[in-house]
């Protein structure tokens, strides 16, 4: 089904190349009235918001009144000549023969007025469409500092089309933008856009035409960034930009386990007060059982965790929005490509620190198929947010509390190390892989460093609000109805009239049935059938994990749901070897059903995803039982 | 009610919301054409295509 339009309202698509302020001015626009979603069929992450406008016309009354705007933020992209995947997106939405997606009826073409060489010709490619275009020359007080003047009313005249300065992070030049903005989308566009490949000799001439208009409009060249210079001076350095890097990422990996502790002591001591309150006002009965022990501990123990998930996100997105990522991803070039991956697969697997979904997303900025396919089969293996719970738990209980050498917290440093091997791991397959199937050249790397600015504090608090409320969906539906389900299973059947005493009721339900029955195939790894129990859901989502243990243990034992006591049982009921072994354990398994959906969706093939959930089980079923067996044979077990 | 009817009915209220989820490819297509052919454009949409409209 093709998408109808409401004449009321008008699609406006954003575009631009990277790093242009889009986003920032997609959000500045849209505020909180965004949503975050995935363009069907070939996922690609897709921002769209929505302007309330005044009713208004255009003035020849040549269409009808615009009341609402739909703003769409697509993928960066240099040219309508794609080399990517997600620049074949903002393609095919622009020219309107993208299925899921009505044409939009303006654009409004972002440029960084600090580098208009590069950015002007995709607005000539654009113009050539003869789709309404709004020019917004975007970073101009960055402009203004380094002592840029343009004219730009001969940029307009040059052009053809209007030009309003803006700054999207200050969200100055708005009003003007979505005046003009609307006003061209009153009338009506043209039914198809004409666009063919470019002939190199079309190319050279569109890069003179834009040579001409600079010399026409710029009436003092800017200064040269020299603070991103001497910056890179130290970050691009061989030996000090690796320091710095790896500085940067211990900080991160400390904060998580420092910063988070009241924040989610308080959620616990929360979720624990509610679920008190809940128990003294309800009778004795499965009802409040599935309440207390499934709902409130299977959802809660996940909440928990919501702070050091957002302190990731948030150093994510400001070490992207400063522009240091790319330093990163160039650094990292030659550690990736004597592993056989490109420098590009960087910032792909960093993101996937947070969450491999978005990481897969990203591969779409690799041109080489089998670079994206060797990047998006190793991605899962990067230490995601959703392992997090789990490490937490297990490094909670087993690891002790002190400091190492007077300064660094011995817990902080072994979470560190967890995410070291979640490094080590997806470099090692990477370079088997390249090795073996996805055997190929490896390409050059080619890539724009943006000039260093920084991080906007509204992008920032915006996209960890949005995180936030993907967390919280994703606790309130699918951790949920795992939570739900693991009680029912752990709650029924009952126990016969003539069951022994001492023998406890889960013993006789599902999950225990299940837990026994594959006990044999996990006694190796040092795992009992509570743990089995507890696994099986934590294939469709890795945090379950945690609730599962909680509903199991406190089912077992007759008691409420305590999350906060439940790494305390653990450490009572588990040697230090089995603790071990499941950290390994989740290291390598492949944990979560979302992630194999995405893996489908972007290979377009059951058997990639088949392949990658098979060698992770291998990986993680070998990895847990040689770590199990040398603990043991150490007396840890 | 009892509490093992309630639990039942909690139950049951989340395997059909799933059901209802997991099988949306099959039927939001008639409902939005039906609901096109009736005006409800945005609602078409939004059943559709969920929270991509």
């Amino acid at each position: 089904m093709s998408a109808v339009r409401d004449e009321s309202i008008s699609t406006v698509a954003l575009v631009g190349l990277p790093n242009c302020g889009k986003t920032s001015l997609f959000n500045a626009l849209t505020g909180s009235r965004q949503k975050v979603a995935n363009y069907p069929g070939v996922t690609v992450e897709r921002k769209e918001g929505w302007v309330r406008l005044g009713m208004s016309a255009a003035s020849d009354n040549s269409g009808p009144a615009v009341s609402q705007l739909r703003l769409l933020d697509l993928p960066g992209t240099y040219s309508l000549d794609s080399r990517t995947p997600d620049e074949e997106i903002t393609r095919e939405v622009v020219l309107g023969r993208h299925a899921a997606e009505v044409q939009p009826q303006a654009l409004i073409a972002v440029v960084d007025a600090t580098n208009l060489e590069r950015n002007l010709g995709l607005v000539l490619e654009l113009k050539a469409l003869g789709l309404p275009i709004v020019l917004a020359l975007n970073m101009m007080d960055l402009a203004g500092r380094r002592g840029l003047e343009l004219d730009l009313s001969v940029l307009e005249r040059e052009l053809g089309v209007p030009v309003i300065p803006t700054v999207a992070v200050k969200a100055e030049g708005l009003a003007p933008l979505l005046a003009r903005v609307s006003e061209r989308c009153a009338k009506r566009p043209p039914a198809q856009c004409p666009w063919q490949k470019p002939t190199a000799a079309e190319v050279r001439e569109r890069f003179a035409r834009v040579d001409q208009i600079l010399k026409n409009c710029v009436r003092r060249r800017s200064k040269p960034a020299a603070l991103t210079h001497a910056i890179d001076r130290l970050v691009l350095h061989p030996v000090w930009g690796a320091v710095v890097l790896l500085l940067a990422l211990g900080l991160m990996f400390q904060a998580i386990f420092s910063w988070a502790s009241i924040p989610a002591d308080a959620i616990e001591a929360g979720v624990a007060a509610f679920g008190g309150w809940m128990g003294d006002r309800m009778p004795e009965g499965p009802l409040k059982s599935l309440l207390i022990d499934g709902v409130i501990a299977g959802v809660g123990s996940v909440l928990v965790f919501l702070p050091q998930i957002l302190i990731l996100f948030a150093f994510i997105f400001a070490l992207e929005d400063s522009g240091y990522l790319a330093r990163a991803a160039f650094l990292m070039d030659r550690a990736m490509s004597a592993v056989g991956l490109h420098g590009r697969a960087f910032i792909p697997l960093l993101s996937s620190y947070a969450c491999a979904i978005p990481g897969i997303m990203a591969t779409r900025t690799i041109a080489n198929p089998r670079d994206r396919l060797a990047t998006i089969l190793v991605a899962p293996l990067t230490t995601c947010s959703a392992r997090l719970p789990v490490y937490t738990l297990l490094v909670g209980a087993f690891v002790p509390a002190r400091k190492v050498a007077g300064v660094l917290g011995l817990q902080g440093l072994v979470l560190f190390g967890l995410y070291l091997a979640g490094t080590i791991a997806p470099l090692t397959v990477a370079a088997v892989l390249r090795r073996t199937v996805l055997k190929g050249p490896k390409p050059a790397l080619l890539l724009e460093l943006p000039t260093y600015k920084r991080p906007s504090l509204r992008g920032l608090a915006l996209g960890l609000i949005e995180r936030t409320r993907l967390f919280v969906r994703r606790a309130g539906t699918v951790i949920l109805s795992l939570s739900v389900m693991i009680w029912v299973l752990s709650s029924y059947p009952k126990p016969p009239a003539d069951a022994p005493a001492g023998v406890p009721a889960i013993h006789y339900s599902h999950a225990g049935q299940i837990g026994r029955a594959i006990e044999p195939l996990l006694r190796p790894l040092g795992f009992d059938w509570r743990v089995g129990v507890a696994l099986v859901p934590g294939f469709a989502a890795r945090e379950v994990m945690v609730s599962a243990l909680g509903t199991v243990y406190s089912v077992e034992q007759g008691t409420e749901a305590d999350t906060s006591a439940l790494g305390a049982r653990l450490a009572g009921s588990w040697s230090l070897a089995t603790a071990l072994s499941l950290m390994v354990w989740y290291i390598f398994a492949p944990q979560c059903l979302s992630t194999l959906a995405v893996v489908r969706r972007e290979t377009n093939s059951w058997r990639w995803a088949a392949f990658l959930m098979a060698y992770m089980t291998v990986l993680a079923y070998g990895a847990s039982f040689v770590t199990f067996q040398l603990a043991r044979a150490m007396g840890w077990g | 009610m009892t509490q093992d009817r309630a639990v039942a009915l909690i139950v049951g209220a989340i395997a059909a919301a799933w059901l209802v989820h997991l099988s949306r490819g099959w039927w939001s297509k008639p409902v939005a054409a039906w609901l096109l052919r009736r005006g409800h454009v945005s609602l078409a949409m939004r059943v559709r295509f969920g929270r991509r409209a």
